[in-house]
């Protein structure tokens, strides 16, 4: 097999403000290949969000694409393509969804119209034509009545259906990569399931590779391949999803999993990390984990530690001293819970 | 929506009733009346007393109000004591005079309003946006009629002085056509016709023009902030279609409701407008009237004026749901 579907190498978005850089993503890679999913996890402000923007180049000024970052769909470079070239990726190679499907549609414009107008982007379909398959992914997306409800705007539509119609639009001309963040966090549960459902069915019929964000380990195991857990712009570790949730290495991915709740085990109270994600304006020195690690000792502090290992990569000092690895959560938890 | 129309017009009749009663209390309240302008060294005050009579003025201020309320309602606004017409006659005359104007202003201060607006957004905190910002405050500054003034000065008479300067740029400084009018053939004609309209209408609206540029620029920024313009650029989709179609509409529901609120500005503004360009329309005709105390005509151009505005906010809401679909009107 040649490339991958997708590489992302060395990824740095930094936004440059007037006050200092963020450095929101910091040195990301991962690569997917085509019938796979790949899961994001991270807590909020950890960089996912705008790592799946700077994969479209979407990212809006003062944020941009360091140099020396790369994006490799197959064989092609998109960091250095350029905004019409891109624009024939968008929507048509790499289609992407987002978390609000409440206000990622256009009010004012019907169903319908949106989800035509990709296709007459991208395959220059007339309208009829247009219509037609519009009506077809709708139905294709569990949607009753697609005739109609093509004529219908946003605003007639529930939550869950207008993230189907967001997934009519990203998958109506056929893309090979979709990325979709946090597609199901603002939905009722039982629509949640219902969408994650269709996703993997459609990837199954599709053959698509997906990017899966979410903050929500359940859900990324429910759904995920493989796996990359961010933390403060980095990956920390990486791993199949099986990998990730039986046996995490990175201490960030084990507090991550013990703050999940799961059905069937009793659980007094729930764990969480203490702190939270630092400002990316600064982000600590050393490992920048180390403030909310449990088993942080003085390299932690100075030394950034490298990921380390290639399908399945951890970065922290541990793998390197496993025999630090004592205490840890509970003890932190229990300091924290106090 | 035929139901809301008709219920809108029906609310609408006891709103003017009282715009009417109002300006009769108000125009009566003002000292004189239209026999003053007839008074004269030769003309004794028995004539004048005679006239009054005549005028029926000499009757307690509640009769007269009823006898012109009565004629008014079955449709008689009766004759204007000082050109000695009827007034729907004049009414008929001028009335057309004065849409035109407006009209135009009407166009100008949207159209170019909108477009400036939207590439003061899409360009923020460009050179350009600062220029047109500063423009922007310059004009809304402007009284309208100083403007006129000046525009009549530099693009009416000063450049006629320049031999270089291409004539279609030397505008006529007053009235609706030239002296040669009659004599033109059709296109001509209307040629003539929007040559003069131009410094006018630009009077009369570019500072609303310049106040819709503002409004426009801050809801353009805030609709480009939104989630579905994202989606609309991951969709692939040209920054032009972006804008000009996913933008622009949703931009544009809080500017529809400030047509309603311009159009009595446009009406005050074109009485001054009228009487700096001669136009001789309504605005000028009511002032004139108002002047001279002819009450008759008064009522009328007041009522008609009122009637504008009613009918133009009406049209500003049947707008509002023509471009928002999440707005329905029962």
């Amino acid at each position: 097999m040649g490339a991958p579907l997708l590489r992302v190498e060395d990824l740095r978005a930094y936004f440059h403000t007037a006050d200092g850089v963020v450095r929101a993503v910091d040195g990301v890679s991962f690569s997917l290949e085509p019938g796979e999913t790949l899961g994001i996890v991270g807590e909020s402000g950890c960089g996912k969000t705008v790592a799946c923007l700077s994969i479209l180049r979407l990212l809006d000024p003062p944020g941009r694409i360091e140099p020396g970052s790369r994006i490799m769909l197959r064989d092609r470079e998109l960091t250095a393509a350029s905004e019409e070239e891109m624009r024939s990726v968008r929507g048509n190679e790499i289609s992407m969804i987002f978390q609000e499907p409440m206000t990622s549609l256009n009010p004012v414009w019907t169903i319908g119209d949106q989800i035509a107008e990709t296709l007459r982007r991208h395959r220059r379909a007339r309208p009829a034509e247009a219509r037609r398959r519009a009506a077809e992914m709708l139905r294709l997306m569990g949607i009753g009545f697609p005739e109609q409800r093509l004529d219908e705007y946003p605003h007639q539509f529930s939550g869950g259906m207008r993230q189907r119609a967001m997934l009519a639009m990203a998958l109506a001309c056929d893309p090979s990569v979709l990325i979709a963040d946090e597609p199901t966090t603002a939905l009722d549960v039982t629509i949640q399931a219902e969408i994650l459902d269709l996703l993997a069915g459609l990837q199954e019929r599709l053959g698509m590779g997906l990017v899966f964000v979410s903050h929500d380990l359940g859900v990324i195991a429910q759904i995920a391949d493989r796996v990359i857990v961010m933390y403060a712009g980095q990956v920390v570790e990486s791993g199949t999803a099986d990998e990730i949730f039986r046996r995490p290495r990175h201490p960030y991915s084990e507090g991550l999993l013990r703050a999940t709740p799961r059905v069937g085990r009793k659980m007094q109270q729930l764990s969480v990390i203490p702190g939270s994600v630092a400002s990316p304006k600064l982000w600590p020195s050393g490992c920048r984990f180390h403030p909310r690690c449990p088993y942080a000792w003085d390299r932690c502090r100075e030394e950034l530690p490298v990921l380390r290992g290639e399908a399945r990569a951890v970065r922290c000092w541990l793998e390197e001293e496993p025999a630090r690895r004592t205490g840890g959560w509970d003890g932190a938890a229990l300091a924290e819970d106090r | 929506m035929t139901t809301y129309i008709i219920r809108r017009l029906l609310q609408a009749i006891p709103l003017l009733l009282g715009i009417v009663t109002l300006v009769f209390i108000i125009v009566h309240a003002a000292p004189g009346d239209p026999t003053a302008m007839y008074v004269q060294p030769g003309v004794s005050p028995e004539v004048i007393e005679q006239m009054r009579e005549n005028w029926g003025l000499d009757r307690p201020i509640h009769i007269q109000y009823l006898s012109w309320l009565r004629s008014f309602l079955t449709g008689d606004l009766g004759v204007s004591l000082t050109q000695n017409r009827p007034i729907v006659a004049i009414l008929a005359e001028r009335i057309p005079n004065t849409l035109i104007l407006s009209g135009a202003s009407l166009l100008l201060i949207f159209a170019i309003g909108i477009a400036i607006g939207i590439v003061q957004a899409v360009r923020q905190h460009s050179r350009l946006d600062h220029v047109l910002t500063l423009g922007a405050l310059f004009l809304y500054s402007m009284p309208s009629f100083w403007l006129g003034l000046m525009l009549i000065l530099i693009l009416a008479y000063k450049v006629h002085l320049l031999e270089w300067w291409p004539a279609v740029l030397k505008f006529p400084a007053s009235g609706m056509t030239g002296v040669d009018y009659d004599l033109m053939g059709g296109w001509a004609k209307l040629g003539d016709r929007l040559h003069h309209l131009v410094l006018p209408s630009i009077a009369l609206g570019v500072a609303s023009a310049a106040s819709v540029a503002r409004y426009m620029r801050s809801s353009m920024l805030e609709v480009i902030r939104q989630d579905y313009i994202r989606t609309a650029r991951a969709k692939g989709l040209s920054e032009r279609t972006v804008i000009l179609k996913h933008a622009l509409k949703n931009a544009l529901l809080p500017i529809v409701t400030l047509l309603g609120l311009y159009i009595p500005f446009l009406f005050s503004g074109a009485v001054l407008v009228e009487y700096v360009f001669s136009w001789p329309g309504m605005g000028r005709t009511m002032v004139d009237a108002i002047y001279q105390r002819d009450y008759p005509l008064v009522m009328a151009t007041t009522f008609i004026f009122a009637v504008f505005v009613v009918i133009a906010n009406l049209i500003a809401d049947i707008l509002y749901a023509v471009v928002d679909p999440r707005i329905r009107y029962e």
